[in-house]
């Protein structure tokens, strides 16, 4: 299985679920990709479809490039480049079997109180909403954490997320319109005041301020690494904002049962483990009866385990 | 020894006269402009209560000097000689941690605030200049709503912005409403007869203008909703609190906006305003849904209650137990169905109301509404920050005579 995952101004591609990433262009891509063998599936993961798409994951021969680039307005800055990438290999591969799955799907069955910005009803469009991202790593953290009840998600990542879910079904996501809200990512800002993005915009203009809040932000500009361990501010920030995350989600999924940690970073998921542990122990703590799961694996193994499935069922 | 307090609102002006030769500090007058400098069909208005009488006038304010004004003239017409003045001043910036008299020495460092809260801090200087033209010899003091969380830790502060970029600007979280989170703090641990600084608490002043919540661990602020701005946080009457800042960009890109028209529009044209499409007062967001199964008000209440609820929940995380839930201001002390609907379903971190008791709790004044068994004693009660700022005004004199 090949899976392509657009990014802003890259794609990250796996040619085999194990390997290290690539980070290529999307010319680049079909190039790579002419080499692997022609029986291999190909899966891209488009960022948002928003209401276009009705399934997780669907054949672009179905599903046309045409049909996909409707959902560019939706976040022009990352869906542009996945289109980009769907043309490319549309044309190259054409007898291929090319499925595209859906990053933000999980999110559509939110409540529409969970997915809209409290902004006048002409900025109500579907494009000023809460996409959500994320979504198909918090699909397969899901399946491996079956059960009824409250589960928390956590995918540490570059962006971190946090999902709350109550008997399988998503109640809530830490992430928003574009994968910078939420929280702090190692280079982009998360959430912070909006009046800061409208200063900032009069400051150096818009293009200068959304690469500056996109690229040169994050906990990057505070510690020279996380380290949970020792305490950096920027691990304290992170812990802070994960607490505050996990209370925000246990309100919409009826409580703290179950939270699962996961990523590719092992000694990183141990270390915010130790330390949310240590914040959620303790008699008088609510959380004290919470229970700790983690995995750690490489993404392309996580993906390919998720889309593998979808494939299967499609 | 009488201290008038001026407490300025982005289109109010609330004032009291208190007796601080008393030691319970006794109202002598108090009163408020309302609707000053809006422009619309309903008029502009002040009132005054002086002893047991009720005073209203209906005439246009133009702006908070004209207000400040008219209460000035009927102090002189009561005969009540004003011995010193306090102000709130909504932002201090780095500068401000504590109440402070108006010098000429602090004044330069005064003015250089005003553009940090444009809503509030330059009508509360407009205030401060006509005091000063109509009472001379009247000495002033500021008292700061940023104050209080002077306590935060860097890591509830620090935005995760590049340093040149905090470092010119300053740009950090402070925080607002510190003179209500004060005031009601110390009338809980009073009603629970513990001392403030062992007490973990969640303080949300839900207000018609802005609404925030505050973290407090042993007495002091950890975290508070509202940032460098009070944009930031609940979702509020006409603001949309917290936004992504790449939404924010995308429409002042989108609608060729200009920072300013995108300012009034996330300030003045948002929150239960913008998503209702009829009105700011949640009042009549609450009449819509029960009596119009109305869509849209259905939508704003239930984003209102979902970023509280949210906020609420992770604030109790963070301090990991809480002694006390508070619900202030004129929606968190008068409503008691936002105050039922945040708190429902969230037993599983200690906080349950009592349903017969949050109904039947009077808004004006101090009301216990926690189950029992609830581990979390749930109050409700009116602000005062006309008061914490008399108080600062006495402490400040206080000092002198020391």
């Amino acid at each position: 299985m090949i899976i392509l995952h657009p990014d802003k101004d890259s794609v990250v591609l796996w040619l085999h679920e194990l390997a290290e990433p690539l980070r290529e262009s999307p010319e680049r891509c079909v190039q790579i990709i002419r080499q692997a063998s022609a029986e291999v599936p190909i899966i891209q993961i488009h960022p948002v479809g928003g209401n276009f798409t009705d399934h997780v994951c669907v054949s672009l021969e179905s599903f046309t490039p045409e049909r996909l680039r409707l959902t560019i307005p939706l976040l022009p800055e990352w869906n542009e480049i996945s289109c980009r990438v769907a043309d490319e290999i549309v044309s190259a591969f054409s007898t291929r079997n090319i499925l595209v799955a859906f990053d933000d799907f999980l999110f559509q069955k939110l409540p529409e109180s969970a997915r809209k910005y409290a902004l006048p009803s002409q900025f109500q469009e579907d494009k000023y909403m809460k996409h959500g991202f994320d979504g198909l790593a918090h699909k397969w953290a899901v399946m491996q954490n079956p059960g009824n009840g409250p589960l928390i998600t956590i995918h540490l990542a570059e962006q971190t997320t946090v999902c709350g879910f109550m008997d399988g079904k998503i109640t809530a996501t830490s992430t928003g319109y574009s994968p910078v809200d939420g929280l702090l990512g190692e280079k982009t800002c998360g959430k912070i005041d909006p009046s800061l993005a409208m200063m900032l915009a009069d400051k150096i203009g818009v293009d200068a301020a959304q690469d500056l809040l996109v690229n040169n932000c994050g906990w990057q500009t505070l510690s020279p690494s996380l380290d949970i361990q020792h305490d950096t501010l920027a691990g304290q920030i992170i812990i802070n904002e994960l607490l505050k995350s996990i209370g925000a989600m246990a309100a919409h999924s009826g409580g703290l049962e179950r939270i699962f940690l996961f990523g590719e970073n092992e000694s990183s998921i141990e270390q915010i483990s130790v330390k949310l542990l240590h914040h959620l122990s303790g008699e008088e703590n609510y959380a004290s009866q919470v229970r700790f799961l983690s995995h750690a694996l490489p993404t392309g193994k996580m993906y390919a385990e998720l889309l593998g499935n979808l494939l299967n069922n499609e | 020894m009488k201290i008038l307090v001026f407490n300025c609102g982005s289109s109010s002006l609330n004032y009291k006269v208190y007796d601080a030769s008393q030691d319970e500090m006794p109202v002598l007058m108090s009163g408020k402009a309302h609707r000053v400098g809006v422009t619309s069909s309903e008029a502009a208005f002040i009132e005054h209560n002086i002893g047991t009488s009720y005073q209203k006038d209906i005439q246009p304010i133009p702006d908070h000097p004209h207000a400040a004004r008219l209460v000035l003239k009927t102090l002189q017409e009561q005969g009540i000689e004003i011995d010193i003045i306090g102000h709130r001043f909504v932002h201090g910036g780095d500068t401000f941690q504590a109440s402070t008299w108006l010098t000429p020495e602090i004044e330069p460092k005064i003015r250089a605030c005003l553009p940090l809260a444009s809503l509030h801090n330059p009508n509360s200087w407009s205030v401060i200049e006509t005091c000063r033209e109509y009472l001379p010899r009247s000495q002033q003091y500021l008292t700061f709503d940023t104050a209080y969380h002077a306590s935060l830790p860097p890591a509830a502060y620090i935005y995760p912005l590049p340093a040149q970029i905090i470092e010119e600007n300053g740009y950090r979280k402070y925080g607002f409403h510190g003179l209500s989170y004060q005031y009601v703090t110390h009338q809980v641990a009073q009603a629970l007869n513990r001392d403030l600084r062992e007490l973990n608490m969640i303080a949300c002043h839900l207000g018609t203008g802005g609404s925030s919540a505050t973290a407090i661990r042993n007495g002091k602020s950890v975290d508070t909703s509202m940032g460098y701005t009070p944009l930031a946080g609940l979702m509020m009457s006409t603001r949309t609190g917290d936004l992504d800042v790449l939404l924010v960009l995308r429409l002042l890109a989108d609608h060729s906006l200009t920072p300013f028209e995108l300012d009034t529009l996330l300030n003045k044209k948002s929150g239960l305003l913008g998503v209702s499409g009829f009105s700011s007062d949640i009042r009549d967001i609450q009449k819509y849904i029960h009596e119009k199964a109305h869509a849209q008000a259905t939508l704003a209440y239930a984003m209102y209650i979902r970023r509280l609820k949210e906020t609420i929940a992770g604030y109790a995380v963070l301090l990991g137990h809480v002694d006390a839930l508070i619900f202030t201001d004129d929606i968190g002390a008068q409503n008691n169905t936002v105050r039922q609907d945040a708190c429902l379903g969230l037993d599983w971190c200690g906080i349950q109301l009592d349903i017969s008791k949050n109904e039947h709790a009077a808004g004006d004044r101090m009301n216990r509404i926690d189950a029992p068994g609830s581990r979390t004693a749930i109050f409700c009660l009116p602000t005062d920050e006309e008061g914490v700022i008399a108080r600062e005004g006495k402490h400040l004199l206080e000092g002198i005579k020391a």
